[in-house]
C-alpha cells in the first residue's frame, strides 16, 4: 500500500538508493537527459502533450467528472451528507439513494461526494505543500553544497529514519486529529523524500554543460536556478507529486481507521470505509462504495503520473 | 550472481511450507480440565487495589480479593464475604465478625484480623499514594481485639460505610507478607482470598486464572478461565461465533449485538447499569442561565434518540439515581420533549435566536450517534453544537480541569451517595473531584452531610428525594440515558450475572 | 570501500542521535501523559496528581532526557511507565512475532512476485499486451487498496465463512504448528500487496534490460527464450529489485502495525499503538527508536550491497 518508497520507485522504475548519491545516480542522469529537449517548451504546449497521452486522458476523464460532481453536490438532488433520516436506515441502493443509505439513513453518495472532495483537498494540499519545500530545500542542497547540504541532509536523514505511516502517526498524536493536522502530518513524512529527489536531480544537472556555459558568461546565481535548474526538475517532480497526492489519500484513510485521522461526522473517504466496515455482512454498500471510489481516484493519479512520465521519457513508453 | 536461482528454490520451498502447514494445522486441542475462555478488551493495568483502575483490571481483581463484605449479583445488595456479620449503634462505631479458616491464595496461610489492619493502614498510608485513600478518610482507627474481630472507630457517622469495606478498590483486603514479597511488581502479583487464583499474564495477549481450591465457600466449578485480549469489536464478535471464545466482555455495538441474538447467543445482561450525564458547565455564559438549562432539556427528546440508535443498550431516563437504589424517587421535576417551550425559555433568557456551543470529546470516539442527533434536535431551537475532538489523555485532562462547554461523565456505582456526592458536593469541584459543573448550592449540600449521618432511614430517604428535587430543578447535570452492559456468552455458559459494578463473579459461572 | 562504509556508519550514529533526541523531545509535547491516560474515566483532581509524582512524571524534562541517554548506553530500556513490566521483556516477546511476520511476507513475495513480474515483462516485450495488462492490471489494484480494507474481508471470508483460520488466540512461539495457522492471514494480507508492489517493479526492470544490446545478441547466439530471460534478463534487472526488497523493509513495518492491529497480534505494533493510546513514554520513545534503527540499518546494508553490485557507481 502506501509506503517509504513509493515517491522513489515510480519516478524511476529501478527506485532511488536509499541514501544520497554523491552524482544522482545513473538513472536519474538518463532520466533528466530526455527533458533537455524539452527545456524551452512553454507551459501550455507541456500541457497539450500530456494531454495527447492515453493514460494521463484516462486518468483526467476519471478525475475530472468527480470533482464536478464534487462542486455540484449542493445542488444534486440527493439528501444533505449529515442529513439523518430514521425512515431510510440501512437501504441498500436504489434510484433515491444510489449508494445505499447507513445505520443512521445518511446518503452514501452525498456522504462520499463530500468524501472525495476532502479527500482530494488533503491529496493535493499534501503534495503541493512537498513539492514547495522539496524544490526550495532541495535545490538549495544540490546546488549550494557543503555546509548547507550536510544540515539539511542530516534532517531529511532523521525524518527518513521512520516508516511514514509511522512517522504520520506520530506526528498525528501530538498535533491532534481533524484535517489541517493530518495534511501537516503526512507532508512532513513525505517533504524529506521532495527534498532528496530535488537535490539529486540538481546534482545531475550542476555538471551539464549548459550550466557551465552560463557559469562562464558569470549569470546571477537566481538566474541560473530559476531559468535554467529548477525548469529541468519540475516535470520530474510533477510525477512525484502526483503519486504524493495518491498516497496521501490513502495514508489518510489509514489513520481514519486506527482512529487518527479526519473525525466524524465530516465524511473522508477513510472514515466513510471505517463505519462501514462493520456493517460489512449486513450492508455492504456502506463501505465497499467508498472504497471503489478511493481506489478509482488512487489508480488515477496513477496513471496521471505514468502519462507525465511517458511524456517526458518516450523511451519508458512500452 | 547464480544466487538468485539457488535462493529461489530454498525460498519457494519454505513459502510452500509456510502455506501449507498453516492450512492444514487443526485448531488446538481441548484441555482435559473445565476451562473458560472470555474476551478481554484493553491490555491490563494490574490488579494492586490500592492503585486499581478500569472496570475491566477491576472484574479481575474482584475475583481474586474479598472484602469484608460484598454485592449480590443480581439485587446489588450488601451481603456477608470475609466478614460473616456486623454491627453497629450509631454508624459509626463498627463491629465486624470474621470468617475462621479462610485461606490465602499460593501458601500464604491463614487470613486474620490483622490483615484488615495492615489493608487499610496501606490504603490510608500516603506513601502508597492510593487514589482511593479519600474513602477511608473518615476512619478513626481499627482495632482487632482478637484474630476475628476487627472494630472500625468512624470520625463522622456514615450509614453507608459497608460500601466502603466491600470488595472493589480499598475494601479488598490484601496479605502483608505477598506484597512486601512481591516488591515493585505488587500489580502483577496479587494474592488473595477469593474463588481464582492468579496463574499467569502476559500484558500483551492474556491472563490466565487457575480455581483456588481451599476458597471458603468451596472450589470454583471451572478449572481454568483464559481472558484473551481482543480490543478490536469486530474480531472479538467473530471470535464468539467461530467458537474461539466462549463469553464477550461488554460487548457495546448495536450491529454486532443484533447479529449475535439472531445467531442464538446468550445475551446476559444488567440493565439500569450507569446514568449518563451530560455537564452542562456554568462557565460558558449562555449555561450560567437556568432557563437555558432547562431549554436544553426539553430540546432534546432522549427517548426517540436512545431508541433508534442503541434499542438495546441504553434508554432515556429522567433521574441520576437508578430505579434499583433505595433512595430511587420518581418524584422529581422531568422535561419532557418540547421545543416550543425551549424555544420560549430561551427567549425568555436572552438568547432567542440561540448560541454555539462546544462539546468536548473524545477524537477515539468521534461523533456518536447521539451526539449526531443532538445536534440535529439543538438546532431546531437555534442552537448550534459544534464538537471539539481531543485525543484522550487530552480529555480527560480538559475535563477534570472543568475546561469545557458541554461534556459528559458516566460513574458507575452501587452506593447512590457515591453519585451524589461526587457530582454534588463542592468540596468535588473541579479540578479536585468529578463535579465538573462546580455545582455549589448550600442548601442542598447541608441535606448530602446530614443524609449521611442520618441514622433513621425514612428521614434519610426522604433527605435524598430533597437531594435530587433540587438537583434536578438547578440541571447543571442533565441525565440522557441508563445503559445496560451485555455480555454475550455461547448458549452453554451459565451463571453469568453481571452485578451493578458491571462485574461478573465467575465463582457463580459454570459451563453446561 | 572500507572508508564509504566508515563514513556510511557516521552518518549513521548522527542520525541516530537525532532520532532519539527528536523522539524523546516531541512525545513530551503531546498533550494528556500517562496518568491520565491509566485513569481512564473515574479519577481527577487530587488523585490523579498524587499518581502522576508515584510515576515519575513531575521530574524536570532535562533530567529526564540525561536520565534516558544514560540508559539508553547501557542498553537499559527501563520499565514502562503506566504498568511497570520491563521494556526489554515486552520486547523481547513481541519481536520474534513481528520479525516472523515480515520475513515469511518477504519470502512469499519474492517467489510470487518476480515470476509474475518477469512473465509481464517478456509479454509486453513480445507485443502480447492481454497477459500484460491483466497483471499489471491487477497489480495496480491490489498495491492501491488499503491494506486495512484486505485485511477485514479476509477476515470475513477466510475465517468467518471458510473457518479455515482463526481471528483471535494465542502466538505461542514454542508451538511452531499453532503459530503458522495463526499467523498466515495476517501475513496472507500485507504479501497481497507487497507482491503488487514488487512485481510491478520487476516488470519495469526487466522490460528495461531486454531492450538492451547483450540480450539480443544473446538472442541471436541462438539460445532459448526462457533462458535468455531467466539468465540474462532477469540477472541484470536484479540490481533495482534487489534494493526494492531492502526498501520495502518500510512498508512492511507500516503494514504490520495494521495488520496486528486487525488481527489482534501481540507483535511490536500492537506495543506501540498501545503505548501511544496510553501515553506511556518509555515504551514509545523505545520502540520508536527501535523501528528507526531496524530501518536505518537496512537502508545501510541495501546501500552497500548496492554499491557491491552495481559496477557502474565508483568509490
Amino acid at each position: 500500500m502506501t509506503d517509504a518508497m513509493s515517491l522513489g520507485r515510480s519516478t524511476s522504475g529501478e527506485a532511488d538508493a536509499p541514501l544520497p548519491r554523491p552524482t544522482g545516480g545513473p538513472a536519474i542522469a538518463q532520466r533528466s537527459a530526455a527533458p533537455a529537449a524539452a527545456r524551452s517548451v512553454p507551459a501550455f504546449r507541456g500541457l497539450r502533450a500530456v494531454l495527447a497521452n492515453r493514460k494521463a486522458r484516462i486518468a483526467l476523464m476519471i478525475l475530472v467528472p468527480i470533482r464536478v460532481l464534487t462542486a455540484l453536490l449542493p445542488w444534486l438532488p440527493l439528501q444533505a451528507p449529515l442529513q439523518t433520516n430514521l425512515r431510510a436506515m440501512m437501504k441498500p441502493p436504489s434510484f433515491t439513494f444510489p449508494f445505499g443509505t447507513d445505520r443512521m439513513g445518511r446518503d452514501v453518495l452525498s456522504r462520499t461526494l463530500e468524501g472525495v472532495k476532502v479527500s482530494l483537498f488533503v491529496g493535493f494540499s499534501v503534495a503541493f505543500i512537498s513539492l514547495v519545500f522539496g524544490i526550495v530545500l532541495g535545490t538549495v542542497s544540490g546546488f549550494f553544497g557543503k555546509v548547507v547540504d550536510r544540515a539539511i541532509m542530516t534532517v531529511v536523514d532523521i525524518f527518513l529514519a521512520f516508516p511514514s505511516l509511522l512517522l504520520a502517526i506520530g506526528l498525528v498524536s501530538i498535533v491532534g486529529t481533524g484535517l489541517v493536522p493530518v495534511i501537516m502530518a503526512i507532508a512532513l513524512a513525505d517533504i524529506p523524500r521532495f527534498i532528496r529527489l530535488q537535490r539529486s536531480l540538481v546534482l545531475g544537472l550542476r555538471s551539464r554543460a549548459y550550466i557551465d556555459a552560463a557559469r562562464t558568461v558569470r549569470a546571477s546565481q537566481w538566474w541560473l536556478l530559476s531559468r535554467h535548474v529548477v525548469p529541468n526538475t519540475i516535470a520530474s517532480l510533477l510525477v512525484a507529486a502526483s503519486i504524493a497526492a495518491a498516497n496521501a489519500i490513502l495514508v489518510e484513510a489509514s489513520l481514519s481507521f486506527l482512529g487518527l485521522g479526519i473525525m466524524p461526522p465530516e465524511p473522508s473517504l477513510g472514515n466513510l470505509i471505517r463505519d462501514g466496515q462493520t456493517y460489512l455482512e449486513q450492508a455492504w454498500w456502506i463501505s465497499t462504495l467508498p472504497g471503489v471510489v478511493i481506489l478509482a481516484i488512487a489508480i488515477s493519479l496513477h496513471f496521471l503520473s505514468d502519462g507525465i512520465r511517458e511524456v517526458l521519457d518516450p523511451r519508458s513508453r512500452k | 550472481m547464480s544466487f538468485a536461482r539457488r535462493q529461489f528454490l530454498s525460498l519457494l520451498a519454505a513459502s510452500v511450507a509456510v502455506v501449507g502447514f498453516a492450512v492444514a494445522t487443526p485448531a488446538p486441542s481441548q484441555a482435559q480440565d473445565k476451562t473458560l475462555k472470555v474476551r478481554f478488551y484493553d491490555d491490563p493495568a494490574g490488579f494492586d487495589p490500592a492503585n486499581i483502575f478500569r472496570i475491566e483490571n477491576e472484574n479481575i481483581a474482584f475475583n481474586i480479593f474479598s472484602g469484608l463484605t460484598t454485592y449480590d449479583s443480581k439485587t446489588g445488595k450488601i451481603i456477608p464475604d470475609l466478614a460473616e456479620s456486623w454491627d453497629t449503634d450509631d454508624n459509626k462505631t463498627w463491629k465486624f465478625n470474621l470468617r475462621k479458616g479462610v485461606k490465602w491464595h499460593k501458601g500464604y496461610g491463614e487470613f486474620t484480623s490483622a490483615d484488615v489492619v495492615y489493608t487499610f493502614n496501606r490504603i490510608r498510608d500516603p506513601k502508597t499514594a492510593s487514589p482511593y485513600a479519600a474513602e477511608l478518610a473518615n476512619v478513626a482507627k481499627v482495632e482487632t481485639p482478637d484474630p476475628y474481630t476487627v472494630v472500625i472507630e468512624l470520625k463522622s457517622p456514615d450509614g453507608n460505610f459497608l460500601h466502603q469495606v466491600a470488595n472493589y478498590h480499598q475494601g479488598q483486603i490484601v496479605n502483608r507478607k505477598a506484597i512486601e514479597d512481591a516488591g515493585d511488581k505488587v500489580r502483577w502479583n496479587p494474592v488473595g482470598t477469593g474463588p481464582y487464583v492468579l496463574d499467569f499474564i502476559d500484558v500483551n495477549s492474556r491472563i490466565v486464572l487457575k480455581s483456588h481450591k481451599d476458597y471458603f465457600r468451596g472450589p470454583a466449578p471451572i478449572d481454568t478461565i483464559t481472558f484473551q485480549i481482543i480490543k478490536d469489536e469486530n474480531t472479538s464478535t467473530i471470535a464468539l461465533r467461530n467458537g474461539e471464545i466462549d463469553l464477550v466482555m461488554r460487548a457495546n455495538r448495536e450491529e454486532h449485538l443484533e447479529t449475535l441474538r439472531k445467531e442464538g447467543f446468550r445475551m446476559n445482561k444488567v440493565e439500569n447499569y450507569a446514568v449518563a450525564l451530560k455537564v452542562l458547565n456554568p462557565a460558558f455564559k449562555p449555561l450560567a442561565d437556568v432557563r437555558v438549562r432547562q431549554a436544553i432539556a426539553h430540546a432534546i427528546d432522549y427517548d426517540t434518540i436512545n431508541q433508534a440508535t442503541a434499542p438495546s443498550m441504553q434508554k432515556g431516563t429522567a433521574s441520576f439515581i437508578l430505579p434499583w437504589m433505595d433512595v430511587y424517587t420518581d418524584d422529581i421535576p422531568k422535561y419532557p420533549f418540547d421545543p416550543a417551550k425551549a424555544k420560549k425559555l430561551l427567549a425568555e433568557a436572552g438568547y432567542p435566536k440561540g448560541f454555539t456551543v462546544k462539546h468536548l470529546n473524545t477524537s477515539a470516539q468521534g461523533v456518536t450517534e447521539l451526539q449526531q442527533f443532538e445536534i440535529d434536535y439543538l438546532s431546531q431551537v437555534g442552537i448550534t453544537m459544534k464538537m471539539e475532538l481531543v485525543d484522550t489523555p487530552t480529555f480527560n485532562q480538559k475535563r477534570n480541569a472543568g475546561d469545557f462547554e458541554f461534556a459528559t461523565r458516566l460513574l458507575p456505582a452501587v452506593n447512590p451517595d457515591t453519585i451524589l456526592f461526587n457530582y454534588l458536593h463542592p468540596a468535588n469541584a473541579s479540578p479536585k473531584g468529578l463535579n465538573g459543573a462546580r455545582y455549589d448550592n448550600p442548601k442542598l449540600t447541608a441535606l448530602l452531610e446530614g443524609a449521611r449521618a442520618e441514622v433513621d432511614p425514612k428521614k434519610r430517604k426522604a433527605m435524598y428525594a430533597e437531594v435530587q428535587k433540587i438537583a434536578l430543578t438547578d440541571l447543571y447535570y442533565l441525565p440522557m440515558y441508563a445503559n445496560h452492559v451485555i455480555w454475550p456468552g455461547k448458549q452453554k455458559v451459565a451463571g453469568v450475572n453481571i452485578n451493578y459494578l458491571g462485574q461478573v463473579n465467575f465463582f457463580e459461572v459454570d459451563v453446561k | 570501500m572500507l572508508a564509504f562504509v566508515l563514513k556510511k556508519f557516521a552518518q549513521l550514529f548522527v542520525t541516530t542521535l537525532g532520532v532519539v533526541t527528536l523522539v524523546f523531545f516531541t512525545l513530551r509535547l503531546i498533550p494528556g501523559d500517562a496518568a491520565s491516560a491509566m485513569a481512564g474515566d473515574s479519577l481527577s483532581g487530587e488523585a490523579l496528581e498524587r499518581l502522576r509524582e508515584q510515576m515519575g512524571l513531575t521530574q524536570p524534562l532535562m533530567t529526564q532526557y540525561a536520565t534516558y541517554l544514560k540508559s539508553l548506553l547501557v542498553l537499559d530500556f527501563g520499565q514502562t511507565i503506566t504498568t511497570g513490566l520491563s521494556v526489554y521483556d515486552l520486547m523481547k516477546s513481541a519481536l520474534p512475532i513481528t520479525l516472523l511476520i515480515a520475513l515469511s511476507t518477504i519470502v512469499i513475495t519474492v517467489v510470487a512476485a518476480i515470476p509474475l513480474g518477469t512473465l509481464a515483462a517478456f509479454m509486453a516485450h513480445k507485443g502480447r499486451k492481454g497477459l500484460d495488462n491483466l497483471i499489471t492490471g491487477t497489480a495496480m489494484v491490489l498495491d492501491l487498496m488499503p491494506s486495512f480494507w484486505t485485511g477485514l474481508v479476509f477476515l470475513l471470508f477466510f475465517s468467518l465463512t471458510l473457518r479455515w483460520f482463526p481471528a483471535s488466540g494465542d502466538v505461542d512461539m514454542s508451538d511452531p504448528f499453532s503459530v503458522l495457522h495463526r499467523l498466515a492471514l495476517p501475513v496472507l494480507v500485507l504479501a497481497v500487496t507487497q507482491i503488487a508492489t514488487m512485481a510491478r517493479i520487476t516488470r519495469t526492470a526487466v522490460l528495461e534490460v531486454l531492450g538492451e544490446d547483450y540480450i539480443r545478441t544473446a538472442r541471436s547466439l541462438g539460445w532459448s527464450e526462457l533462458r535468455v530471460l531467466f539468465r540474462h534478463a532477469l540477472k541484470n534487472a536484479a540490481l533495482p529489485i534487489v534494493t526494492v526488497i531492502g526498501l520495502s523493509f518500510g512498508s512492511l513495518l507500516n503494514g504490520t502495525v495494521i495488520v496486528e492491529f486487525i488481527f489482534n497480534i501481540p507483535g511490536i505494533g500492537s506495543l506501540l499503538v498501545n503505548g501511544i493510546n496510553s501515553r506511556d513514554y518509555q515504551m514509545v520513545q523505545n520502540l520508536i527508536i527501535f523501528y528507526a534503527l531496524i530501518f536505518v540499518t537496512i537502508n545501510f546494508a541495501t546501500d552497500i550491497i548496492y554499491r557491491k553490485l552495481d559496477p557502474r557507481v565508483t568509490f
